[in-house]
C-alpha cells in the first residue's frame, strides 16, 4: 500500500473502535498548555531531534570505551563492562517508560470527561475502555520500541569482539546479544507501565473518589520525583562494573536485576542464578499485565457509575485564614497574590509542572551525592566538602524552583477570561506586579529558605546551618529580581506560545544556569561560609545588590505595561503594499 | 454624559467600526443594536479599553477619556456577552478578586459581597467552584461584580443570558431604578423585545455604521412599524428568513 493510499484510508470513517483508538491517541499529543492544535508534535519532534544530536557523542564514547576494552588480554573487564550496560540499558528503558506513563498518569483509564463527551454517542463502555486500553498500550509500545530497538542493535555492534581475538573465542556472534537486549529491555518497559496502570486502578476503585484523586495526585507527583531523580544513579551504572560480579540475595527483588538475568539466558549464559532471575522477570511480567488488566475490568464494571454519580467535589469547605493574610500588600497586590496561589493550588497540571523543576532539582543533588560516593567521599568525616554538596543543592533547589514558578507563570489559565485584569490595569500597573513580586517570595523564596535551613540544621547544627541560609538565601533573591526584569505578565494569563523557541537555546540556557548559579556560586560560597570575615561581607554584598536591582526594577514598572500576549509571528511579510 | 464621535476601529485596515457617535445622557438607557458583525462588540471592546480606537473620541462629562483613564474606568461597570470567568475560583473569590482590582478596601468588600451573593440567591453556592455554576449563576456572578463599586456608567452586553424569568424581572427593575437615580446605561443586546421594554432609545448599527440612533417610539413612527422589530429588519435589510429556511431544509435532505 502507498504512503497517499495508506493516508487517504487513514482520512476514512471506520468502525467505531478504531475511530475511538484514534481520538485517544489523538489526546496523548494535546495539552491546554498550548496554543494552537499541532504544537505539541513540534515540541516532542524538537525534543527527539535534540536526543538524536546527543546520541552521536554517546556513540562515540562508547565505541572508545569498548576498543580500549578489546585491547585488554584479560576477558573479564569486558564482560562486566557488558553487564553493567546492559543494566543500564534495562533500567534505562524501565526509567522512560515509567516517566512517560506517570506524565499521562490521568489519561490511564477513562476519565468523567471522556463519559460525558462521549455520553450521548452510541457506544458502549466496553467499547471505550477497550479502546482506550488498546491506544495506550499501542502509544507505550511504540516510545518503548523508539528507545529500545537502537540500543539494542548499536550497542552489541559496538561491543562486538574482533574476530580471530581472545574475547572473539570467549563471546561469539552478537546475534542473540541483541535479541537478549531487545526482548529484555522491552519487557522491563512494559513491566514498568503495566506495573503504574495496575497501581492507578487499585488506587481508583479501592479508594473513596475524593480521597483517590487527591492522592493519585500526591502519587503522581512522588512518583516523578523518583523517576528523575533516579536518572543519575541509572547513568551510574556503568561506572560501577566492578559490581557486576555480586551475587546479592536481593537480587531476586529488584526488577531491572531480573531482565538482566532474562537478557543473559537469552544470550546464552547457563548460569543458574541468571536463570532464576529469568524467571522472577517472565512471573513479574505475567503477573503485572493480568493485575492492569483486571484493574482495567474492574474498573470497567465500577468506576464509571462511581465518577458520575460522586456529588460534585467542587463544592468547598469555608476558605482558611491563609487566604486573608495581607502581607502588608495594598488590595490590587493582595487581589494578584491570591490570584495566583489560588490558581496554583486548584490547578493539577500547574502543580505537576512544578513538581517536574522540583524534580530536576533534587536530581541534580542525586547527581552531586552519587558523584561524591563514586569518588570515594565520606559524607560523616568530609566536612567541608559536605557544606559544598548542602550548598549546591540548597542553590538547585531555588534555581529550579524559582524557574518553575516562572515559566508555570507564563502557562494560561482560561486566557480569555484576562479581561478582568486587562480592565483595571491601567494607572496600577507596579501595583499589580507587587503581587507578583509577592507570590515569587512567599511562593518560592521563602519555602525553600526554610526548608533549606531544616535540612541543614539536621545534618550540620543550627549556627552552620544560619550561616549557609544567610549565605544562600541573597542569591535566590537576586535570581527572583533578574526573573522579573523582563517579565512584566500577570501569571497565567497571558497566551504562552511553547515551542517558539527553540529547545536547544532553552537547554543552553539552563546548562550555563547550572554552570554558573550552583556550580561556580556553591564553591565561592563554600569558601566564603569557612570564615565571618568572608560570609558575613559576602551576605552584605549581595544584600545591597538585591536592593538595588529591585530599587531599579521598580523604577521600569512604572511606566511599564503589562503583557497580555506574545508578540505575533509573522508569517509572510507583506510589504505593506495594499492600498488604504 | 458620554459622548462618542466619530469612533473608528480598523484591523488589517478594515473597518469593523467605520465612524459611530452617540450620546448617553444621565438617567438614560441606549439600546445597542445590529446584526452580527455590524460592530457592537468592538465598540464595547473599545468603551472599556480592550480595544485601541483607530481613531475617534470617547469623552465623559465632557473631558476625554483618554486624560485619565483609570479614573473612567473606576467609574464603570461592565457585563461582557461571554461569561469569561475564572472557573477554578469559586463565586466569592472572584467577586473577591474584581473587587480588590478595583483597589475596594476589605471590610467594605466582603460586606457588600455577602450582601450581594444572599440577594441574588447565591449565598449556599459561594464556596462552590464557578467551574460547577450554571449559566444563570455565573451570569450572577458578573451581574454582581459590575454593580459591587456603585458604578455611575454600566455597560451592560447581553445582561439577561441565561437568567431565569423571576430574575430577568428583577434585573429588569434594577436597570430602570438605577437609571432613575442618575446613572447612564449602555444595553448591547440581540433580544428586540427586551430591549424595547428595557431602553429609552436606541442606536443601530449596520456594517460599522450608525443607521439609526433615536427614541424607539420615535423611529417606530418614523418607519411606520408596529415594533421595533420591524424597525430593525427594514433598517438592516435582512434577508427573507423563510428563504434561509427552506435553504437548510434542502441541505439537510440533500
Amino acid at each position: 500500500m502507498t504512503a497517499a493510499r495508506l493516508r487517504l484510508w487513514w482520512q476514512e470513517t471506520h468502525s467505531p473502535q478504531i475511530e475511538l483508538c484514534r481520538h485517544f491517541c489523538g489526546q496523548f499529543f494535546e495539552s491546554e498548555f498550548v496554543a494552537r492544535p499541532g504544537q505539541l508534535k513540534l515540541l516532542f519532534g524538537g525534543m527527539l531531534s535534540v536526543l538524536a544530536s546527543l546520541s552521536v557523542p554517546f556513540l562515540q564514547a562508547y565505541y572508545g570505551k569498548y576498543l580500549f576494552l578489546k585491547a585488554l588480554d584479560n576477558p573479564e573487564p569486558f564482560r562486566l563492562a557488558v553487564i553493567a550496560d546492559v543494566l543500564f540499558l534495562i533500567s534505562l528503558s524501565m526509567l522512560a517508560i515509567g516517566l512517560v506513563t506517570t506524565l499521562l498518569w490521568q489519561s490511564l483509564f477513562p476519565d468523567r470527561r471522556d463519559y460525558l463527551a462521549l455520553a450521548s454517542l452510541p457506544l458502549r463502555a466496553q467499547q471505550i475502555f477497550r479502546a482506550k486500553f488498546t491506544a495506550l498500550l499501542g502509544f507505550i509500545i511504540l516510545v518503548t520500541l523508539a528507545i529500545v530497538v537502537p540500543a539494542a542493535f548499536g550497542m552489541p555492534w559496538m561491543m562486538q569482539p574482533v574476530r580471530g581475538t581472545l574475547h572473539y573465542a570467549v563471546f561469539g556472534a552478537t546475534g542473540w546479544q541483541s535479541i537478549g537486549i531487545l526482548t529484555s529491555c522491552f519487557a522491563a518497559g512494559i513491566f514498568m507501565f503495566f506495573v503504574l496502570v495496575a497501581l492507578q486502578g487499585i488506587l481508583l476503585n479501592v479508594l473513596p473518589l475524593r480521597l483517590s484523586t487527591r492522592l493519585s495526585f500526591w502519587l503522581q507527583a512522588s512518583l516523578l520525583i523518583l523517576f528523575l531523580a533516579a536518572f543519575p544513579l541509572v547513568v551510574a551504572i556503568p561506572r560501577i562494573t566492578y559490581s557486576m560480579n555480586l551475587r546479592p540475595d536481593w537480587a531476586i527483588w529488584a526488577p531491572p536485576l531480573w531482565f538482566l538475568g532474562l537478557d543473559q539466558i537469552i544470550a546464552g549464559s547457563s548460569d543458574p542464578f541468571a536463570a532464576r532471575l529469568a524467571r522472577g522477570a517472565l512471573a513479574g511480567l505475567a503477573s503485572s499485565a493480568l493485575a492492569a488488566i483486571v484493574a482495567y475490568w474492574w474498573s470497567y464494571v465500577g468506576h464509571r457509575v462511581r465518577v458520575l454519580e460522586t456529588p460534585d467535589a467542587s463544592r468547598r469547605r469555608e476558605p482558611s485564614a491563609y487566604s486573608e493574610w495581607t502581607f502588608g500588600l495594598a488590595p490590587r497586590a493582595i487581589g494578584v497574590f491570591a490570584f495566583v496561589a489560588k490558581t496554583l493550588g486548584r490547578s493539577p497540571r500547574h502543580r505537576l509542572i512544578l513538581t517536574v523543576f522540583a524534580g530536576f532539582a533534587v536530581a541534580l543533588s542525586v547527581n552531586t551525592l552519587a558523584n561524591a560516593f563514586l569518588n570515594g567521599f565520606n559524607f560523616q568525616t568530609g566536612r567541608l566538602s559536605k557544606i559544598t554538596i548542602l550548598l549546591a543543592a540548597q542553590l538547585a533547589l531555588s534555581l529550579f524552583t524559582l524557574c518553575g514558578l516562572q515559566y508555570l507563570y507564563r502557562l494560561p489559565v482560561e486566557p480569555r477570561s484576562n479581561w478582568i485584569f486587562r480592565v483595571y490595569e491601567p494607572g496600577h500597573t507596579p501595583m499589580l506586579l507587587a503581587g507578583v513580586e509577592a507570590s515569587l517570595l512567599y511562593g518560592g523564596v521563602a519555602p525553600v529558605a526554610l526548608l533549606n535551613l531544616l535540612v541543614s540544621t539536621f545534618l550540620l547544627g543550627i549556627a552552620p546551618a544560619a550561616v549557609l541560609a544567610l549565605l544562600t538565601t541573597p542569591p535566590a533573591l537576586l535570581l527572583m529580581e533578574g526573573l522579573q526584569f523582563t517579565s512584566y505578565k500577570i501569571p497565567f494569563t497571558s497566551l504562552y506560545l511553547p515551542a517558539r523557541r527553540m529547545i536547544t537555546e532553552t537547554i543552553i540556557k539552563y546548562v550555563v544556569g547550572i554552570v554558573l548559579y550552583i556550580s561556580l556560586l556553591s564553591a565561592l560560597l563554600s569558601w566564603c561560609a569557612q570564615d565571618i570575615t568572608r560570609w558575613l561581607p559576602a551576605t552584605a554584598l549581595m544584600l545591597i545588590a538585591y536592593i538595588r536591582l529591585r530599587i531599579a526594577r521598580l523604577d521600569i514598572q512604572r511606566v511599564a505595561r503589562l503583557e497580555f500576549e506574545e508578540l505575533p509571528e509573522v508569517m509572510v511579510q507583506t510589504l505593506a503594499l495594499e492600498r488604504d | 454624559m458620554l459622548e462618542v464621535r466619530r469612533l473608528v476601529k480598523r484591523y488589517n485596515r478594515i473597518p469593523v467600526v467605520a465612524g459611530v457617535d452617540f450620546t448617553i445622557q444621565r438617567g438614560e438607557i441606549l439600546g445597542y443594536l445590529g446584526p452580527n458583525g455590524a460592530g457592537k462588540s468592538t465598540t464595547v471592546k473599545m468603551l472599556i479599553g480592550l480595544v485601541q480606537p483607530t481613531s475617534g473620541e470617547i469623552l465623559f462629562d465632557g473631558r476625554s477619556v483618554r486624560d485619565d483613564w483609570p479614573g473612567f474606568l473606576s467609574r464603570i461597570g461592565y457585563v461582557p456577552e461571554e461569561a469569561q470567568l475564572y472557573t477554578h475560583l469559586s463565586g466569592r473569590e472572584y467577586l473577591q478578586l474584581t473587587g480588590r482590582l478595583r483597589g475596594m478596601q476589605r471590610a467594605v468588600l466582603e460586606r457588600r459581597i455577602d450582601s450581594m451573593l444572599q440577594l441574588l440567591g447565591l449565598s449556599e453556592d459561594r464556596h462552590t467552584l464557578i467551574s460547577s455554576y450554571s449559566k444563570g449563576m455565573r451570569q450572577k456572578i458578573l451581574l454582581a461584580s459590575a454593580l459591587l463599586h456603585d458604578p455611575e456608567f454600566l455597560i451592560l452586553d447581553e445582561p439577561f443570558s441565561g437568567l431565569d424569568v423571576n430574575m430577568s424581572i428583577v434585573l429588569r427593575t434594577l436597570i430602570h431604578t438605577l437609571a432613575a437615580q442618575g446613572k447612564m446605561i449602555f444595553y448591547s443586546s440581540h433580544v428586540l423585545e427586551v430591549v424595547e421594554k428595557v431602553c429609552t432609545s436606541v442606536v443601530i448599527l449596520r456594517k460599522g455604521v450608525t443607521v439609526a440612533h433615536d427614541k424607539i417610539t420615535r423611529l417606530r413612527g418614523l418607519l411606520a412599524q408596529e415594533s421595533l422589530e420591524g424597525v430593525f429588519a427594514q433598517l438592516t435589510e435582512q434577508e427573507n428568513p423563510q428563504r434561509v429556511v427552506d435553504d437548510i431544509l434542502e441541505v439537510m435532505r440533500s
